[in-house]
């Protein structure tokens, strides 16, 4: 794989990625005959996740990064491009549907604490299910051991397991989302924007926890959120969307101190920082880089970990 | 802003010119099967002419709920069972329905989270601006029109834009719509609880900026409501915190900033990660905001509040002067002698 | 979109403003303990249920409250209702009330199975739709439009001429006529139900399609499903009587509607004997009502919003 694809620059990355994508693609059809209309919601997307990092992708609404996330989910199917999962090419080996043994090292956790639990089932449910799906038979005992080990993992406690979803707060029901994801040991979790719908003071728990899980057990993530602090906050690498298009990418903090691409200087300028000195006035509505981001696809790298697309020279 | 203007400081505003909105001891209850909660208990502030007045706190406060007290538009099982809202002298509690309906929308108009999505699909953006006029007062149908145009372009909306329907703007200009409708009658105090948060963060800004340049154009005040607190800075001249129910710390925006008094304050402003320097573990604040059913005793902030001493147990501090019109409900505000002194937890 | 603690629906669907509850029927809270006391403590379901229950128990009871084959003619005929005779006597002799007693077992029969049968095609037919999408769906809502597009009562006639007289056959009948309804209905559930997130994540934890279709979606319709049985028991009812009357079922058989056939043969309403048609007709209404009742009653149960402000 070419080095301008490579975005780590943690120890180890000597070691094949762990998630290789390569010009990922998705349209969509809108509307009906004889009014069909194409939408490209991934352009040509190509990055890389090793093993132990968090990758954040950040971007607006409507820029991709959602449907990024649920193609490596397999809940969608891609219009083109290859992903390359621990050395194996998903697309190709398991065209239709997702294996088992996919669904035990990819996986998701969701956006809406409210929405991503049934109310229909208990707490016990939501971790027992992945158990026995992919586990061995375990005896109840066994079974009732690893749940209590998850649930302390994610910092709940043991007398949750009875409850209901609707019993719990958002934060709690985020970290059963999390203890779910956990369950089959995967390699590597997709977090959807799993703190937007949270209160303020809650996030930092579970973004603390998302890191400890880096820390303590290996497990990688990809970070989607529009969010730049908390990406900054837990994020190894960053990769910035821009309707369709991967941007700019590099590591975090590096890539937020310089920014290239002016769609990724506007994103950082438009965050509110009661802290920052300088108030910015934002630029005028049709002076934003989006138009700029249709370049050539050609990547700048601006150092060993920070690239950039190439935006085009303006006509003269 | 280097020097802090005397609107920012906190000393022209209430006191000056009378204030535009007063609220006293407000106590907004819910009724439930299992026992009445109170959701708003006894809250007092004023905000004055030209004056923006943040409001912060998060989910389950209160705070939406005083803005609904306001505007009179709390349905059951909701009630105000005490208090009173004063605006420009008049006791909003003592309006029959008639003169509600005149207030509304004339004296204060409110822009509700998400009233983008809350715009009538299938009006026109035209019809609707036109059909406030029409409604609040006696116009022909082109005089509403003609100030249509002038409110669209107010708030940057190409005139063409009237013949639109709602699902053909964008997200960000049909908050810009929503507010102009809210300001077509010109009143003295414009509510926004939340207006922002279902938007992008590029959008947000422009919004943001948006509203700062009609407050400082058309002169009228602002009761800004979020649970961002970092947002609501650069806009609001003073700003309060609010938890279970209870104002917490009031203070011009700048001084909550540097030198927020009370605890929750402290922790809600640290609960942002930076965009520069260093990375720093950050802790939130553990567990949930109380049930309101039962909240705790003494102060309601201390089964979370790091620096709790004993006597926050029982003793339930009203909003404490702290420094110039700095005030924080905590027995540790600088100046306060605590009844008993007992050592910390 | 990030939480504030209310908005006056959030509030008046939990009482409690600090727990969120966004969608006001939570499965949750219902399907342990939570239905049963609301159901019990609902004066209409109660209402509903006990006139429901009472004509069960006559049902049942029938042969020991009105002993004999009650289409045996008997020697009196046409009298008014008495003391011997409670509801009167048909032109034929035969005792009314047994009549209607005896009846009450063929239509609450049929009218339950076809409700059962068509209540759980509809589920089977909704939900597939609404979670395979695509093609499976396209298929399945033709099929369902077709049903639904073919005028029922033609329909029905037609079947019932061509089929062999017998319970079987009405009941078979009703069913095929009777399931597209609830299938659209279901349908709409359903998909509103698959975009949801928690569908969302039984894929990726790898569940399987009938698992999440029967243990994920169906326990989240709970209302609408029982709604639709309600429904489809009072179409069975009312339509097995249709379809009696008009002489397409088994007139040998006693039911509600072969009283109400019989007794327009016999041409009660021009020999003025009410008491012959009355008590049929009188008890279907009677049934659709109870059913009727404890429908709004679920509603009530389930929409919270839709509950009577108790006082105090």
């Amino acid at each position: 794989m070419s080095p301008a694809y490579s975005t780590s620059s943690l120890p180890g990355a000597a070691t094949a990625p762990l998630v290789q994508v390569r010009n990922l693609s998705k349209d969509y059809q809108l509307g009906s005959f004889p009014f069909r209309s194409t939408v490209r919601a991934v352009n040509d997307v190509s990055f890389d996740i090793n093993r132990g990092e968090i990758v954040a992708l950040v971007g607006e609404s409507g820029s991709g990064k959602s449907t990024i996330a649920r193609i490596l989910a397999r809940l969608e199917q891609p219009t083109g491009g290859q992903l390359i999962l621990d050395g194996q090419d998903i697309f190709a080996t398991e065209r239709r549907r997702a294996s088992m043994r996919y669904r035990s090292k990819v996986q998701m956790v969701f956006q809406d604490p409210f929405g991503s639990l049934n109310p229909a089932h208990r707490i016990e449910h939501f971790l027992t299910r992945p158990l026995q799906l992919h586990g061995e038979n375990d005896s109840p005992r066994a079974l009732k051991l690893k749940l209590r080990e998850l649930m302390a993992t994610v910092g709940l406690g043991e007398q949750m397991l009875d409850r209901y979803p609707h019993q719990l707060s958002g934060g709690q029901r985020q970290r059963v989302a999390i203890a779910r994801a956990l369950a089959v040991e995967p390699e590597i979790i997709l977090a959807d924007e799993p703190t937007s719908m949270l209160d303020v003071s809650v996030r930092i728990g579970i973004l603390n926890l998302m890191r400890k899980l880096r820390d303590e057990r290996g497990v990688s993530m990809l970070y989607i959120t529009h969010d730049l602090a908390s990406a900054r906050y837990i994020a190894d690498t960053t990769m910035v969307m821009c309707a369709g298009d991967l941007v700019e990418g590099g590591e975090s903090i590096e890539l937020m101190a310089a920014p290239h691409h002016p769609y990724t200087q506007l994103l950082l300028s438009a965050v509110p920082d009661a802290r920052r000195t300088q108030t910015v006035r934002p630029p005028k509505r049709d002076a934003r880089g989006r138009n700029a981001a249709r370049g050539t696809g050609e990547r700048i790298t601006l150092s060993k970990s920070h690239w950039a697309l190439k935006v085009p020279e303006p006509a003269h | 802003m280097e020097t802090l203007t005397e609107l920012e400081r906190g000393n022209i505003g209430p006191a000056a010119a009378g204030p535009v909105l007063s609220v006293k001891n407000l106590q907004v209850q819910y009724t439930a099967e299992s026992g009445n909660v109170t959701a708003v208990d006894g809250v007092s502030f004023d905000i004055g002419a030209g004056e923006v007045f943040g409001l912060a706190g998060e989910s389950g406060c209160g705070k939406s709920t005083i803005a609904n007290a306001i505007m009179r538009l709390l349905q059951t099982p909701a009630k105000i069972t005490g208090g009173s809202i004063e605006l420009a002298g008049r006791n909003l509690l003592d309006l029959g329905e008639e003169e509600l309906r005149r207030t509304r929308w004339r004296d204060v108009a409110m822009v509700f989270q998400s009233a983008m999505n809350s715009l009538n699909p299938v009006m026109t953006i035209g019809d609707q601006i036109v059909d406030v006029f029409t409604t609040h007062e006696k116009m022909s149908k082109q005089a509403a029109r003609e100030r249509a145009v002038e409110l669209l372009k107010l708030v940057d909306i190409s005139p063409d834009r009237l013949k639109s329907y709602p699902h053909q703007l964008s997200g960000g200009m049909r908050q810009r719509a929503v507010i102009a409708i809210a300001l077509a009658l010109k009143p003295s105090l414009l509510i926004m609880d939340e207006p922002t948060t279902a938007l992008d963060v590029v959008v947000q800004q422009e919004i943001m900026h948006q509203i700062k340049e009609l407050q400082q154009q058309l002169g009228f005040s602002i009761l800004f409501i979020t649970h961002d607190i970092s947002l609501m800075v650069e806009l609001s001249h003073r700003m309060a915190v609010m938890y279970a129910g209870k104002l917490v710390e009031v203070a011009p925006s700048k001084t909550m900033l540097d030198n927020p008094l009370h605890p929750y304050t402290n922790a809600l402003m640290g609960a942002f990660p930076p965009l520069t320097g260093p990375r720093v573990e950050l802790i939130g604040i553990p567990d949930a905001p109380p049930n309101m059913a039962h909240p705790p005793t003494g102060c309601r902030f201390h089964p979370r509040c790091p620096l709790a001493i004993d006597s926050c147990r029982t003793i339930e501090p009203p909003l404490l002067p702290g420094a110039e019109n700095h005030e924080a409900a905590c027995l540790l505000v600088p100046g306060y002698v605590v009844p008993r002194e007992r050592s910390r937890r | 979109m990030s939480l504030t603690d209310s908005t006056p629906a959030t509030i008046t669907a939990a009482g409690n403003p600090t727990v969120q509850i966004p969608e006001p029927p939570s499965p949750g809270r219902l399907v342990h303990g939570g239905f049963v006391h609301g159901i019990l403590t609902n004066k209409k379901a109660l209402f509903g249920l006990a006139i429901l229950v009472l004509f069960a128990l006559l049902a049942l009871l029938a042969p020991l409250l009105a002993p004999g084959n009650p289409s045996d003619f008997g020697p009196e005929a046409s009298l008014a209702p008495s003391a011997d005779h409670l509801l009167g006597t048909t032109s034929k002799g035969q005792d009314v009330l047994a009549l209607t007693l005896w009846g009450s077992r063929s239509s609450l029969a049929v009218g339950f199975t076809v409700g059962l049968a068509a209540t759980f095609i509809g589920c089977l037919v909704g939900i597939a739709s609404a979670y395979f999408g695509k093609a499976i769906d396209e298929l399945l809502s033709l099929l369902t439009n077709i049903f639904l597009l073919i005028p029922g009562l033609p329909l029905l006639v037609v079947l019932a001429a061509f089929l062999p007289p017998g319970p079987v056959t009405v009941v078979i009948v009703l069913i095929i006529t009777g399931w597209a309804g609830s299938a659209r209905v279901l349908r709409s559930q359903a998909l509103s139900l698959r975009s949801k997130d928690f569908v969302a994540s039984a894929v990726v934890t790898g569940e399987k399609a009938w698992r999440i279709m029967f243990r994920e979606i169906l326990p989240n319709m709970a209302s609408i499903v029982m709604s639709t049985l309600l429904g489809c028991v009072i179409y069975g009812i009312g339509a097995q009587a249709g379809l009696e009357f008009l002489g397409l079922g088994d007139t040998g058989s006693v039911s509600w509607g072969t009283n109400l056939y019989w007794a327009n043969n016999d041409g009660a309403l021009m020999t003025g004997d009410w008491w012959v048609l009355l008590p049929s007709g009188v008890a279907i209404a009677v049934v659709a009502f109870a059913l009727a009742m404890i429908n709004y009653a679920v509603d009530e149960i389930t929409n919270p919003r839709l509950r009577v402000e108790k006082k105090g």
